[in-house]
């Protein structure tokens, strides 16, 4: 696979991972009536679909075109994780997915050489998935008269090890993309 | 107590889009919920109308609707509203 075989990959995973995102937080924008919840978990749910939107028009830029991924992470996540049975459960997983996307996004950011239209792209949608994790998290702050301090901890801490275990199993081929982009892209600009 | 129990065999009847005639006590709830998002829905929906909180141990056991209805009405003490 060449270099630009691989950001094409990659950009369209991305694209792909905020499309299931976008979907995820729809169907739960439909599901939630509490209204401090709804409001900002249907601003979530547009933030998804626009970043989809903002990494479609970034490949347009690139003159590339988005690839078929076959599965997101979300998409493996609710069977591996434990299907969330409550309010609190939901936000405890989206917390632990959004940390993981902000990682991903920081690493790519890193890569040396990255063109200015991953770069803008990446920033903006970081600017998002911050006030994601500082909403989710404040809501679940907000939360420890109802379900206890102790039942919120003890269910972030599930959640992060199931992260990582999903992460290990299913995101080899994205890590594998990333490695081998970085190292191409080091040689063309290296 | 029979008024709460009408009123969550209502609720669920209403989640599952069936009249209440067609949503029998004995009904699987794998007949109303058939992926896991749609789980996740009815957790959320029982949540907000009855202020029960499900656990990931205690849903799945549920397996009528029946159970359910006993679930929540015991978890809010026998008198959901
Ligand atoms: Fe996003
Ligand atoms: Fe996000």
């Amino acid at each position: 696979m060449s270099h630009d075989d691989h950001e094409q990959w990659l950009l369209s995973y991305y694209r792909h991972s905020e499309i299931a995102g976008s979907l995820f937080f729809g169907r739960l924008a439909r599901s939630i009536r509490k209204p401090e919840i709804q409001h900002d978990l249907t601003r979530h749910y547009a933030d998804e679909a626009q970043h989809a939107w903002l990494w479609t028009d970034c490949m347009r830029e690139l003159e590339t075109a988005p690839l078929r991924i076959g599965s997101a992470y979300q998409d493996q996540y609710l069977e591996a994780a434990g299907i969330p049975s409550n309010l609190m459960e939901v936000l405890a997983i989206t917390l632990t997915f959004e940390k993981r996307v902000i990682r991903q996004y920081a690493e790519h950011r890193l890569i040396p050489g990255t063109s200015p239209a991953i770069l803008t792209t990446i920033s903006r949608i970081m600017e998002d998935e911050r006030w994601h994790i500082e909403w989710v998290s404040r809501a679940l702050k907000n939360m420890h008269p109802q379900y206890g301090e102790t039942y919120i901890q003890d269910t972030l801490e599930r959640y992060r090890h199931a992260d990582e275990e999903v992460y290990a199993k299913t995101m080899q081929e994205y890590a594998e993309q990333l490695h081998q982009f970085a190292e191409l892209q080091e040689k063309h600009h290296g | 107590m029979a008024d709460s129990s009408t009123e969550i065999h209502e609720a669920v009847a209403l989640f599952a889009n069936r009249q209440l005639a067609d949503c029998p006590l004995d009904l699987p709830i794998s007949d109303i919920i058939t992926d896991s998002f749609q789980y996740v829905e009815f957790a959320l929906d029982m949540e907000d109308r009855f202020q029960v909180t499900f656990s990931d141990t205690d849903l799945p056991s549920l397996k009528t609707v029946g159970d359910v209805i006993s679930y929540i009405v015991a978890a809010s003490g026998g008198t959901a509203a």
